[in-house]
């Protein structure tokens, strides 16, 4: 099957792959980790972020 | 047609006098020639609405030749109202900005930096943006070891409800405020500059820093001004905080090179500001935990020889950006 799409569909289309390369979730993962103690512990589950504050 | 011509740099002045000139001036055209400023309303849609119907009601037409990008509505909303961009980057390579500078002097012996981080900024009331920034810069620790020259007009009393803007905006959310968590703002004095501080002299630790912190005027359209301008001139590697595709535009547009062996830019294609902010903060981080000033200076210099040869070029060449109609306004600005 062959699909032709226009100029203006595949300029939206290499902007929207550009956003999804954005995660911010990662992102903000190393974020906290550069911002915190070495021994805090720092997890991703999901969309949320969990700091862990060492006892 | 008449035209009276208005080159007034200073922001408040337009504002306060706006009124006043549509309703007295004889002449039909009314020109402001700003191209050193971003839209003098900061693009307020329903402030130039107001603009345009007196203009209408006293049959007149208005023209303003700005160095930022700006809102396209502005144009066609308003029947008497041109705005147009008056490129800010030529206009501030061109004309004399850079009068400590000694273009004459070659700077091909430049000495190794002592230091990795520099920034000169200005905090101003109604660039809250570069609060934000500050307060990121501090709470990561970027300021330890640098060569920073902070002014300030905050103060206790005027310090309330700072705020930042998200693009593309989100209805109902459109301004955030600023919890400064890490930053107190405050004048930050560099040796140099004790004696004899102004905001047109470079001061002598800049040239003793590696890379530039810039932080520029506006962050929702396109503005290079002198702040950018500033390290390329000086030979300096440089991360520009403003708006979304900034250092994209810098380097498809006018030719400079990006400094890729010290920066991954894929933040500047990130439209929403804290986002966009926060990721050039991590990569400042980055330079900071992996290398040296004298690395930085290394591994940048033949790129910022190359975008001082791209600036020196757009600084003397007659084919200069600035298109032929507006040539009249320039008068004895360029050099």
């Amino acid at each position: 099957m062959r699909v032709i799409i226009n100029e203006s569909q595949l300029k939206k289309l290499i902007v929207e792959t550009k956003k999804e390369d954005f995660n911010r979730t990662s992102f903000y993962l190393d974020y906290y980790k550069n911002l915190t103690p070495s021994n805090f512990d720092i997890a991703k589950k999901g969309d949320e972020i969990i700091i862990t504050i060492p006892q | 047609m008449d035209v009276k011509i208005y080159d007034e740099w200073n922001m408040g002045w337009w504002i306060r006098n706006l009124d006043i000139i549509i309703k007295t001036i004889s002449e039909n055209r009314i020109v402001f020639k700003q191209p050193q400023e971003y839209d003098f309303t900061n693009n307020n849609l329903s402030l130039y609405n107001e603009i345009n119907q007196l203009l209408v009601e006293y049959g007149k037409t208005l023209t303003i030749y700005t160095g930022a990008e700006f809102n396209k509505k502005i144009n066609s909303d308003n029947s008497n109202i041109n705005v147009e961009t008056w490129d800010g980057i030529y206009w501030f390579a061109r004309t004399n900005q850079y009068d400590h500078t000694n273009y004459d002097e070659s700077l091909d012996e430049l000495t190794p930096p002592k230091t990795l981080f520099t920034t000169l900024v200005g905090l101003k009331i109604g660039r809250d943006h570069r609060l934000y920034i500050m307060n990121e810069i501090f709470k990561f620790n970027l300021n330890i070891d640098s060569n920073f020259a902070v002014t300030t007009e905050f103060t206790e009393k005027n310090i309330n409800n700072l705020t930042i803007r998200d693009y593309p905006l989100v209805e109902g959310s459109d301004f955030t405020p600023i919890e400064l968590t890490h930053y107190e703002p405050k004048e930050m004095v560099l040796h140099s500059e004790r004696n004899k501080r102004n905001q047109t002299e470079i001061p002598l630790e800049y040239s003793e820093s590696s890379f530039d912190i810039v932080f520029e005027t506006v962050y929702d359209y396109f503005f290079a001004t002198e702040k950018t301008l500033r390290p390329i001139f000086e030979k300096k590697p440089f991360m520009v905080f403003a708006s979304p595709n900034f250092h994209k535009k810098l380097s498809e547009k006018y030719g400079f090179k990006l400094y890729d062996n010290l920066i991954d830019y894929s933040f500047d294609s990130i439209e929403n500001t804290r986002e966009r902010y926060d990721m050039q903060i991590q990569q400042l981080v980055k330079i900071r935990n992996k290398y040296t000033p004298h690395d930085v200076f290394n591994m940048s210099k033949i790129t910022s020889e190359y975008n001082y040869n791209v600036v020196m070029k757009m600084k003397t060449s007659n084919v200069d950006g600035i298109p032929p109609k507006y040539r009249e306004f320039l008068n004895e600005k360029l050099v």
